[in-house]
């Protein structure tokens, strides 16, 4: 039987099966990240909330299923007929992994953090995306994640919350800026990919 | 195929400890704290470092493949030890670099380095091993490209969720908080940090060298007794920091002019020993007007051994004014405010305006916020003797 292009695309990239297991660790880590204002260790008299920053782990976990295993393959065949399936799979992945997350949300009763979830969620996306694309797979996930950690412990200054300039996920909802910034890095990170495409394992 | 290389936890380590010491205004002006920053920065690197320390060894069980089963088993235990100390030692070098970096800083603000300063290094960079080497061991246990980020992430989301405690972790790596100096730990503490972090490291080499040649799965219980052993017990030195605080005995001290007792620092920030005496001179002159038995009341920057000193803040870098003075040392008057005893919503309320009002007897020249007085049901005048003698007794019997 002769297998579709789309579907050895789609193999190349994990499938359904590791999708759906990121999926659910994002859902398990939404289920479980606190939306309060919380002391940040270490930082003295400084809250933060975890969830906006742990919503970056998406951006880790994309770079995953956004690497090529068989780039030298991929490169065999004409640019054109890639674009599409990159594009789609970006697409899918994006919503996929958003979907999980508002899931995890609902279960809570926190739809209202649901914009939070797009913001940081898009941002993160976009910058794994870019992160496949420079990265090679076995530290493709390390940016995102360490940038989700920093914001987390020195993203704000005060009991309050207040975000510094350079940390997004703990801007208030409200600000343009920082939804400017997360619209652009998802489709700077989604053009890059399907232009690109992730690096290869390695 | 490119060969991982785990260098760049260097620079990160570096840029991360960066950010610390800059958002930590006090760390510029003492080495202790711009050390102590450096060593917080750890709090994201080592998650790093695991998951970095795990993708060596997930390439090495993977494309290595049929090479590296074919090589004698001390030549396959020789090559994962040596990648997984490399990315420990690279983050130890970045966490050196950055404590290196964080003492000039201080140097640079007038405050000397001094060796107890740097004490929080040596847990630190034994840990930075043990990380790495329990990255690795289950690199080698679940060879999946899956598992590096997934452990970072996971590690991430112990701490920041604090599931199962897992906060608690965070006093090995610093101590940067409003508890000013527990990071003035005593050696004996420390010492029981470094050897149980090396105790873990050692437990994930072992299971390390031994994964790789026999069957894995047989020691990896072992690690994780190991791990949870060792770390219940770097942690229960933690559970009374103030009961391992360095000694306070060999502190520079200044005389308060015109009063009996002295002011003591830390030895890295002896520049402020007397611009802090000066301070508390009226201070402690209208403090020996209410209860004449304080006439040599002791100060001291921290509360280490020194119990009897009353608790002031370090100025670092900032003005330092009668009225800070006050409001702290009336504040330590109040046994019943630190926890002793519990207090109603009312006594407590009773216990504050009475702080206030002998703060403001201590400070007199001060600006009181007039929002403040009203909510206390205090008058918009500074207190008479008699009204300062009536609260100084509330706050030190707490009635």
């Amino acid at each position: 039987m002769r297998t579709s292009f789309a579907a050895l695309f789609l193999r190349s990239r994990g499938g359904a099966a590791r999708t759906g297991l990121l999926a659910a660790v994002v859902t398990v880590a939404l289920l479980l990240a606190p939306v309060d204002l919380l002391a940040v260790p270490l930082r003295g008299q400084v809250n933060a909330s975890p969830m906006p920053n742990a919503v970056l782990l998406v951006g880790a976990l994309v770079s995953f299923s956004l690497a090529s295993p068989w780039r030298d393959l991929h490169e065999l065949v004409p640019l054109r007929r890639l674009v599409l399936p990159r594009a789609l799979w970006y697409l899918a992945l994006t919503a996929c992994l958003l979907l999980a997350g508002y899931v995890a949300l609902a279960v809570r009763g926190l739809e209202p953090f649901a914009a939070h979830l797009l913001r940081s969620g898009l941002a993160a996306t976009g910058a794994g995306a870019l992160s496949a694309c420079l990265l090679p797979r076995s530290v493709s996930w390390t940016p995102v994640l360490l940038y989700g950690m920093v914001s987390w412990v020195w993203g704000t200054v005060d009991q309050e919350g207040t975000a510094r300039v350079w940390s997004l996920p703990n801007q208030p909802l409200d600000s343009a800026p920082a939804a400017a910034v997360a619209a652009a890095a998802w489709l700077v990170g989604g053009l890059v990919f399907t232009w690109r495409d992730g690096r290869q394992v390695g | 195929m490119r060969v991982l290389r785990s260098w760049f936890v260097l620079p990160v380590t570096a840029v991360v400890a960066a950010v610390s010491l800059v958002s930590q205004p006090e760390a510029r002006f003492s080495t202790t704290w711009a050390v102590d920053a450096a060593v917080t920065s750890l709090l994201v690197v080592w998650p790093l470092s695991a998951g970095l320390a795990a993708a060596d060894a997930v390439r090495v069980r993977r494309t290595g493949g049929a090479l590296v089963d074919a090589l004698p088993a001390p030549a396959v235990v020789r090559l994962l030890w040596r990648r997984a100390a490399a990315a420990g030692a690279w983050t130890a070098a970045g966490l050196g670099i950055a404590a290196a970096g964080g003492a000039v800083v201080g140097a640079a603000h007038g405050s000397p380095p001094t060796l107890a300063a740097f004490t929080p290094v040596a847990p630190a960079v034994a840990g930075s091993f043990a990380v790495a080497a329990l990255g690795a061991a289950l690199g080698v246990l679940l060879p999946s490209w899956l598992l590096p980020p997934l452990l970072a992430a996971g590690s991430y989301a112990f701490l920041a969720f604090d599931v199962a405690g897992a906060q608690s972790l965070v006093g090995l790596v610093g101590a940067t908080s409003g508890v000013v100096l527990g990071l003035e730990v005593g050696p004996v503490a420390l010492g029981a940090r470094v050897v149980a972090l090396s105790a873990a490291a050692a437990a994930a080499a072992v299971v390390l060298a031994w994964s790789a040649t026999r069957r894995p799965w047989l020691l990896a219980p072992l690690l994780g007794v190991a791990v949870l052993a060792a770390g219940a017990w770097a942690l229960a030195d933690m559970d009374d920091p103030y009961g391992h605080w360095r000694s306070d005995a060999d502190w520079p001290c200044a005389d308060v002019p015109g009063a009996g007792g002295l002011v003591c620092v830390p030895s890295d920030q002896r520049r402020d020993v007397e611009v802090l005496a000066e301070a508390l001179s009226p201070v402690s002159g209208r403090l020996t007007q209410l209860d004449p038995a304080r006439a040599d009341q002791d100060f001291s920057a921290t509360r280490a051994s020194r119990a009897d000193a009353l608790l002031v803040p370090l100025p670092f870098g900032r003005p330092v004014d009668e009225p800070s003075m006050a409001d702290a040392v009336a504040a330590e008057l109040a046994p019943c405010l630190r926890g002793d005893r519990d207090l109603s919503a009312r006594e407590e309320e009773d216990v504050f305006a009475a702080v206030v009002t002998t703060a403001w007897w201590l400070a007199p020249g001060r600006e009181q916020d007039p929002a403040l007085l009203e909510s206390l049901g205090l008058p918009d005048s500074p207190p008479t003797r008699a009204e300062a003698q009536r609260a100084y007794d509330v706050i030190t019997t707490c009635r």
